[in-house]
């Protein structure tokens, strides 16, 4: 096709990750880079957000609105082609170092483009009604943080006058404040893990400070209403009680996964455990030259650390296009066991492990367990032996957890068999 | 709100009631169809398998029959199928229709591939009786053979490891997406002359002479003939039009969609031998694989659509005795069906007038209720010419539908064509089904009024996020479109307001 456009790196995703990897690359690389965004603007999720941005990867903080609109003109200021209202409809990785072909429809039309390296960057979303099996009627007033936010902050309505909360990962205080901004009254948050899935402090200021009834340890046994939503019934496990709590709106937060339906169908690597691409140290997929980085690796993450993974993609990236970057050796596949809900990366060189340290102020290796586990061990497996093991007094559930994958003890590591991550509560 | 008046009015917006005004917009004959939801296909139309099938799934119901037989009863044909009932002489006759019908309306379909299979003792001697049953019925009823482990896992190689032996349909199922077919047959009545009511909740019927008027929540109309295709509410708009000796008795099943990451895991319809009371299928429809597996279990209520989520996990552990990649991580969406049959006579529909109004007719159809419908659409037209409706063809009849414009499936030619055509083609809004700005527009000029109107037609936020990206998006285009403000488009019709 004559219409094909050659680039070096093409960006999809004009989030903090994809456009944090486009000022990397501005300051590193002089090939031709593009960044194709579906939305009208970049920024991303921050976009709709209220909460504090910015600290990690600017260095200080902002308003969500404030820090997308700052992404955005750093970006532009490079001389990336930035495509707005652009989506990446289909990708097609080229085989034996050819470029991999991407389509792209906008209101301009649809454009084939030919890409050395490309980042995937697409972000996250929250799991759907069914997908967490919740049962009853199938009335209109039922919103996921994402939906939600996108009526109240770019359609200026409100989901309507009183909502309950589902899920208290960190997201819900993005919907609390949402929900406070719109004028919708919020008639209780609803965990079904016995304690609020985030850090303590923030699980205290949303109880307490906000005024808002917790239902801890409480499961929705239906949705009421036909038309709309009416209430919600609730069991509490512990007693078995059931109550019914009047509603008109029901918001499904957290329960991220990551938004890939670019990858269905490629031979581009997937764990199942992360619904995102699988990775190696330098974010690099299984296909060479495709590379991923943000949420899109594995559910919902701080956006200023989506942000240092998107710089550390784009320096993977220039790496690679100058034939350095990941090394050819064979890589141990690292897999999570239940309560660890994922790792990454996936993918280990040993040797590879020193490039990127993990801390909190650092994109680097990290877990998330499924719900907190107040005391035990967390072990690295690998057939019968252990790689390493430290013990720990609570580790928060779907929160970030770092992994120091350079602690591990690689040489005791089998290829074969893999490394398994552990966690044993005690 | 004035009356209006007309010479039909049809009551319900299923398969049955549009299948019955397209027929009739093949005539100069003035028709309204009511619909009391804000969407067509709202009931039982909606939650259906999606099949289109034939011969080997009728020996499954005459299976079905042979269980409940008297003992000591041989098993013949004869007692276990009844060649005289209109269920079984229509859906013979309708299969052959549909390639055709599909082709003219522009409906994405698929034909697709029966495997009854099986693994024990139990399963080889019900596959004796399918086998014995089918040969002597002959003809459609023959038309599969059974199948040993190559093949089946040639077929279908993800599915079960433990499946022995299978019966085998080439091409028996045409497997389309039930609200977009209900909604294609209805747009194209329209284009031929018929008028469509929705939000219309028929509150009574008045008798005059020789018309009536029905009362309905959205205005009164004024009408020669009654059709009461009011599927799961038929017998409260029966008793309305005249006097009735059948009830309607109410099943209900769970259906689960699963994400389309698993596509790849099935390329037809597979499932255990028909039991009584019980369903096992999963199917791999056009979009996505669908599980429905479970038991049918008795409802009082036609709109009791609520789901279970102890039935969710029966039916995926069901589902994974036959295809074992399954999880309930990969459902997308879960809904139940209910379905109805009449107390008279529970194995055929009833097509008739009630001995005290001539004008009004009862069309209570029982499942399966879309392939026998073009046969049923013509005795239905039939009955009404002889009860006295006058019927001039109508010589500006086009059966072909205005193609739908669609960007998924479609080439990039066909995608700047249309891009080029209006900049809305270019603009995605659904990203996990590849639906744009211009779809919805076009399905909002078509009628759709309601973000499920836009879902049916267009697919927009079916896909594995189920709108969590744009099911805000559809609903500002709709209030753009509709010139309100958002807080009053609704997600299926009167009450069910998406915002506010």
């Amino acid at each position: 096709m004559d219409f094909r456009k050659s680039l070096d790196v093409a960006i999809i995703g004009g989030g903090p990750a994809g456009v944090s990897a486009c000022l990397e690359l501005a300051g590193t690389q002089r090939g031709k880079v593009a960044l194709f965004e579906s939305g009208p603007e970049l920024g991303g999720i921050p976009r709709t957000c209220h909460v504090f941005f910015g600290m990690r990867d600017l260095g200080r903080l902002h308003t969500g609105p404030a820090y997308a609109r700052k992404l955005d003109r750093l970006a532009r200021r490079t001389s990336t082609e930035i495509h707005v209202n652009a989506t990446v409809m289909q990708i097609v990785p080229g085989e034996n170092g050819a470029p991999h072909r991407l389509q792209v429809g906008s209101p301009e039309g649809y454009a084939m483009y030919e890409a050395r390296t490309v980042l995937l960057a697409t972000g996250c979303y929250e799991s759907p009604r069914d997908t967490r099996l919740l049962p009853g009627l199938r009335p209109a007033g039922i919103f996921t943080t994402g939906s939600l936010q996108e009526l109240v902050r770019n359609c200026g309505s409100k989901p309507g006058k009183r909502a309950i909360i589902l899920g208290s990962e960190i997201v819900a205080l993005s919907c609390v404040l949402t929900l406070r901004h719109a004028g919708t009254a919020i008639e209780g948050l609803v965990e079904e893990d016995d304690e609020v899935q985030t850090y303590p402090w923030l699980a205290r200021s949303m109880g307490g400070m906000l005024g808002i009834p917790l239902y801890t340890g409480t499961s929705v046994q239906g949705i009421l209403g036909t038309k709309r939503v009416e209430g919600v019934r609730l069991m509490d496990r512990r007693t078995q009680k059931i109550q019914d709590v009047a509603c008109d709106a029901i918001i499904l937060t957290g329960r991220f996964r990551a938004y890939s339906p670019l990858i269905d169908g490629t031979p581009i690597g997937y764990d199942p455990a992360t619904y995102g691409p699988a990775v190696d140290m330098n974010l690099m997929t299984t296909v060479p030259g495709i590379f991923a980085a943000g949420n899109v690796l594995r559910g919902a993450d701080m956006h200023d650390l989506c942000a240092l993974e998107g710089r550390r993609a784009a320096r993977g990236i220039v790496a690679h296009l100058k034939g350095e970057g990941t090394s050819a050796g064979r890589r141990i596949p690292v897999s999570a066991e239940d309560p660890v809900r994922y790792v990454v990366p996936q993918r280990i060189l040993p040797e590879e492990t020193k490039a990127c340290r993990s801390s909190l102020f650092q994109a680097g290796p990290s877990i998330q367990l499924a719900h907190a586990v107040k005391q035990g061990v967390f072990e690295a497996w690998s057939g019968s032996e252990v790689i390493w093991r430290k013990p720990f007094k609570r580790l928060p559930g779907n929160t970030r957890i770092p992994l120091p994958l350079e602690e591990f003890n690689w040489r005791k590591a089998d290829r074969e068999r893999g490394v398994v991550l552990k966690v044993a509560a005690s | 709100m004035g009356t209006l008046e007309t010479e039909v009015v049809i009551i319900g917006g299923g398969f049955t009631g549009v299948a019955i005004a397209r027929e009739l917009s093949r005539y100069k004959v003035d028709v309204i169809l009511v619909e009391r939801s804000g969407e067509l296909a709202a009931g039982a139309s909606k939650a259906t398998l999606g099949h289109i099938y034939t011969g080997l799934n009728m020996v499954g119901s005459m299976i079905l029959k042979s269980v409940v037989l008297p003992p000591g009863t041989p098993l013949t044909v004869e007692n276990v199928h009844d060649t005289k009932a209109l269920v079984n002489q229509w859906n013979e006759e309708g299969f052959d229709e549909w390639g055709r019908i599909l082709d003219d309306l522009g409906v994405e379909h698929k034909n697709t591939h029966l495997l009854i299979v099986g693994k024990n003792k139990e399963h080889a001697e019900d596959f004796k009786k399918y086998l014995m049953l089918g040969r002597m019925a002959g003809g459609i009823y023959a038309d599969f053979e059974q199948v040993g482990r190559d093949r089946i896992f040639e077929l279908e190689p993800h599915i079960s490891r433990d499946i022995e032996t299978a019966l085998y349909a080439k091409d028996h199922i045409i497997d389309v997406f039930p609200p977009e077919l209900v909604i294609a047959i209805a747009e194209n009545a329209v284009e031929n002359g018929t008028r469509i009511l929705l939000n219309a909740d028929v509150t009574g019927i008045t008798r005059h002479q020789n018309s009536q008027t029905v009362q309905t929540t959205n205005g009164a109309i004024k009408t020669r003939f009654v059709v009461n295709a009011a599927g799961g509410w038929a017998d409260k708009v029966a008793d309305m039009g005249g006097s009735r000796n059948w009830g309607l008795k109410f099943n209900k099943t769970q259906l689960m969609f699963l994400d389309r990451r698993l596509n790849p895991l099935l390329n037809g319809a597979v499932r255990w031998p028909n039991k009584p009371g019980q369903i096992e299928v999963v199917e791999r429809r056009i979009d996505n694989i669908m599980v429905e597996c479970g038991t049918y279990d008795p409802t009082e209520d036609p709109g009791d659509t609520g789901t279970m989520r102890e039935d969710m996990l029966k039916g995926l552990a069901i589902g994974r005795t036959l295809l074992p990649g399954i999880s309930e991580k990969d459902v997308i969406a879960a809904f139940a069906g209910v379905r109805f049959f009449n107390t008279r006579t529970p194995g055929d529909h009833i097509v008739e007038f009630p001995p005290d109004n001539p004008l009004f007719l009862n069309v209570i159809i029982r499942l399966p209720g879309i392939i026998g419908a073009p046969p049923m659409a013509r005795y239905v037209v039939e009955m009404l010419k002889k009860a006295g409706l006058e019927l001039a063809p109508n010589e500006k009849f086009d059966p072909i539908r205005k193609p739908f414009p669609r960007i998924r499936g479609a080439g990039i030619e066909e995608r700047q064509r249309l891009a080029a055509e209006s900049p809305a083609f270019g603009r995605v809004v659904c990203r996990c089904e590849e639906v744009t700005e211009g779809e919805i527009v076009e399905a909002v000029r078509r009628g759709a009024r309601t973000v499920d109107g836009v879902k049916m037609r267009t697919r927009a936020s079916m896909g594995r996020c189920q709108g969590n990206f744009c099911s805000a998006k559809i609903a500002a285009i709709l209030a753009r479109e509709m010139k309100q403000p958002i807080e009053a488009i609704t997600k299926k019709g009167t009450r069910s307001n998406y915002a506010g």
